[in-house]
């Protein structure tokens, strides 16, 4: 029962301990995905701001090889290539410049370069018709499918038929300065949806393929241009979770809980002794109490006892008396000296007699502590006897001795024995007062010798032939202040339980063959005691 | 004074053997016993003693037996010994016609007081007992002639007052001389008084 609740303390222990450690994983992840959502977006918003500027510039190049072109006819390539030229050089991203003529005749449309900074690649079917179809003044990109990652931008100058249009050509790659990425993130430019330029991040560890990644996506502000970056940033167990950090916590929250554990141990502990120490306080009050009552009760049978006692001092101090009186005539000169002598002889013997008695009555009243001695059973019976034999001769009642353990010893205080058995027989006498027909007590000592797992015992039974105890009653016979007596105070039983408790015996109620009630006292045979005694 | 015979019944035997010897050594014959039923088994009328009674006895009290001896007609004096200052016992024992009651333990001429009153009382009873034999051998007429007699009439006025002739009435007076053994008329006096059945006439 106690391994069991060890075991579960400790569940219960583990369990919170475990449960505190996620709930900080939990929130520090949380903040750490939360802080890499807020880094995403802003360097997303750097980023995009960068390219939008960047693209913006497109425009204008375009913009202004536009003016140029339509400056003169022919337009002036000096200029034009001194522009792009310088254009080039600042731009590194821009891969190519190229004025071509576009000339349309019975619906398919030619392509001629005119001049070229750095030619384009413009040789692919379909972009002819596409920047003849071209609003002048509007440009518009287009893939360049021999370089997947390079896009065209193009712009119609005139709406006349052969026109001039201007093309250059961006490196996506470059749109973005390595300096200006951040290394943990994928970053990727589309076009028309198809990646134009793609970055992978510099990756420490596996990304987690449940934890949805921050992202930050938005098209860049350019009608011309419409490119969309893209920013993706994986996150691996090491990002969301510092493991310096999660193993400190775990070691520290352990730590915590040790001392609150301690500390509530403690507590328990404190509250489980000064609930001891109650205990203890209570059951000395009861002891008090209980010997207090031994007192009163002894003090209150004595009451009883007085008359019976009384009547046996009075006999020896009655021959006393006589013989005295009798010796003081018997001393006179002429009188028969051996008469004296057994006069005084006889005074010695009562004189005894009366000090054996006031002896027992002074030990049944004196409120001592109990004395456990090597008793002999056969003692206890005939003092008890000896007590009560008149009051119970007068009463009409005869009480019996039985034995089948002469010798028989026990270790116990003789003055509580005698209580008890006193005690008992006047329970009985007072049981047998009201009935008509046979009046008898029998007190039968047995002895129980030792058997294989059983001390010696010796039972003390006392039995009377009067009505006999009903059943309910008996149950309750040994609790304190039960009685059936009208005067009775209802702790007689229960003294005479205590008392036997106290030296290691026991008291049971049961039926007499008779009808009548018996009770039977139980008690540890001091056999062992004796024979180390002798 | 004769030496007085005494009856001691006592349950506890140091009592008795003492008691015993004192009043043995006051000359007393002390016959003792240790239980009623005993006593009763043993006691003669013809030999009449003084009774001292244990007041608490095993089976039968002290006044059980009393009462026992008076329905035999044994009205010998009682002293009832208890260990008891019982004023219910007391009164009871009083009532009963206990001549006297102790305390144990008894003291020596408390006893002896007792002894004497009883020796007394046991002579009066003893006299009533004879009167009431002598008494009772007498026929009627010569009761009611005894009863004039003590009452001082002469035979003249007795044989008046009966209608009969004087010397018829002195026939009679010496018939009664000769059945009480007295022809004295102070005798007749103290026999019919202590008659008790002439108390009540």
């Amino acid at each position: 029962m106690k391994r069991r609740g060890a075991a579960l303390g400790l569940l219960v222990f583990l369990a919170v301990w475990l449960g505190l450690n996620a709930l900080f994983v939990g929130f520090s992840a949380r903040t750490a995905v939360e802080r890499a959502r807020e880094e995403v977006n802003s360097n997303g918003f750097a980023l995009h701001r960068v390219i939008s500027q960047r693209v913006a510039q497109h425009d204008a190049l375009l913009t202004s090889l536009v003016a140029l072109v339509l400056v003169a006819d022919p337009p002036p390539q000096d200029a034009i290539l001194q522009v792009s030229h310088r254009f080039m050089r600042f731009y590194p991203r821009v891969a190519g410049i190229d004025v071509v003529s576009l000339a349309e005749s019975g619906g398919t449309v030619s392509l001629r370069p005119l001049m070229s900074m750095a030619p384009v690649p413009v040789d692919h079917a379909g972009l002819a018709a596409a920047l003849y179809a071209l609003t002048p003044g509007e440009p518009r990109s287009f893939r360049d499918p021999p370089a997947p990652t390079h896009y065209l931008v193009g712009k119609k100058a005139s709406a006349a038929n052969p026109a001039l249009a201007v093309i250059i050509e961006i490196d996506a790659t470059l749109l973005v300065e390595p300096s200006e990425r951040p290394a943990w993130a994928h970053v990727t430019l589309t076009l028309d949806g198809q990646p134009l330029a793609q970055w992978q991040a510099e990756q420490e560890g596996d990304a987690l393929p449940w934890l949805p990644a921050p992202r930050f996506s938005r098209a860049i502000d350019s009608p011309s241009q419409p490119l969309t970056l893209t920013l993706v940033r994986p996150l691996s167990l090491a990002e969301i979770l510092d493991p310096k950090l999660t193993l400190g916590f775990a070691a520290l929250s352990l730590l915590a809980l040790l001392v609150l554990h301690y500390a509530w141990r403690q507590r328990l502990a404190a509250r489980r002794s000064e609930e001891a120490a109650r205990l203890a306080e209570q059951r000395t009050q009861l002891l008090e109490h209980e010997t207090r009552l031994a007192h009163a009760a002894r003090v209150n049978a004595l009451g009883e006892l007085a008359s019976g006692i009384a009547h046996e001092l009075t006999q020896p101090l009655t021959a006393l008396l006589s013989q005295s009186q009798a010796a003081r005539r018997l001393a006179r000169p002429g009188s028969d000296p051996s008469l004296l002598d057994q006069a005084l002889e006889a005074n010695v013997r009562e004189a005894r007699r009366a000090g054996e008695m006031l002896k027992r009555m002074r030990d049944y009243i004196s409120n001592r502590p109990p004395r456990p001695v090597l008793t002999e059973v056969a003692e206890i019976v005939d003092d008890v006897a000896g007590l009560v034999r008149a009051d119970l001769e007068r009463r009409g009642i005869a009480l019996e001795l039985d034995s089948d353990a002469p010798g028989a010893h026990i270790l116990a205080d003789p003055i509580e024995m005698e209580q008890v058995l006193h005690n008992l027989i006047r329970n009985a006498a007072d049981s047998l007062d009201g009935t008509a027909g046979e009046k008898t007590i029998t007190v039968r000592t047995t002895a129980m010798p030792a058997a294989a797992g059983a001390d010696g015992r010796v039972e003390i039974r006392v039995s009377d032939t009067g009505p006999g105890i009903p059943a309910d009653v008996r149950l309750r016979l040994f609790e304190p202040f039960f009685t059936t007596k009208p005067d009775g105070l209802g702790l007689g039983l229960s003294l005479c339980a205590t008392l036997l408790e106290r030296c290691g015996g026991s008291i049971a109620a049961d039926a007499a063959p008779s009808g009548g009630a018996a009770f039977i006292l139980t008690l540890p045979e001091a056999g062992a005691a004796r024979q180390a005694a002798q | 004074m004769t030496p007085v015979r005494i009856y001691l019944v006592d349950d506890d035997q140091p009592v008795r053997e003492a008691i015993a010897l004192l009043l043995g050594t006051y000359g007393m014959s002390v016959e003792t016993f240790a239980d009623p039923a005993t006593f009763l088994a043993h006691v003669d009328r013809a030999r009449p003693g003084c009774l001292i009674l244990d007041l608490r006895m095993p089976m039968i009290s002290g006044l059980q037996l009393q009462q026992k001896l008076v329905e035999r007609g044994i009205d010998w004096p009682v002293i009832m010994i208890t260990g008891h200052g019982d004023v219910n016992a007391c009164r009871r024992a009083f009532k009963a016609g206990v001549l006297d009651f102790l305390s144990k333990p008894v003291d020596e001429q408390v006893l002896l007081d007792a002894i004497a009153m009883a020796g007394k009382a046991l002579e009066q009873v003893l006299e009533r007992a004879e009167a009431q034999d002598l008494l009772g051998r007498l026929t009627e007429r010569e009761r009611e002639v005894l009863d004039m007699v003590c009452r001082g009439w002469a035979s003249k006025e007795i044989a008046a007052a009966l209608n009969v002739s004087a010397r018829t009435i002195d026939a009679h007076r010496a018939h009664i001389a000769e059945k009480l053994g007295t022809s004295s008329v102070a005798e007749f006096v103290r026999l019919t008084l202590a008659d008790p059945a002439a108390a009540s006439r």
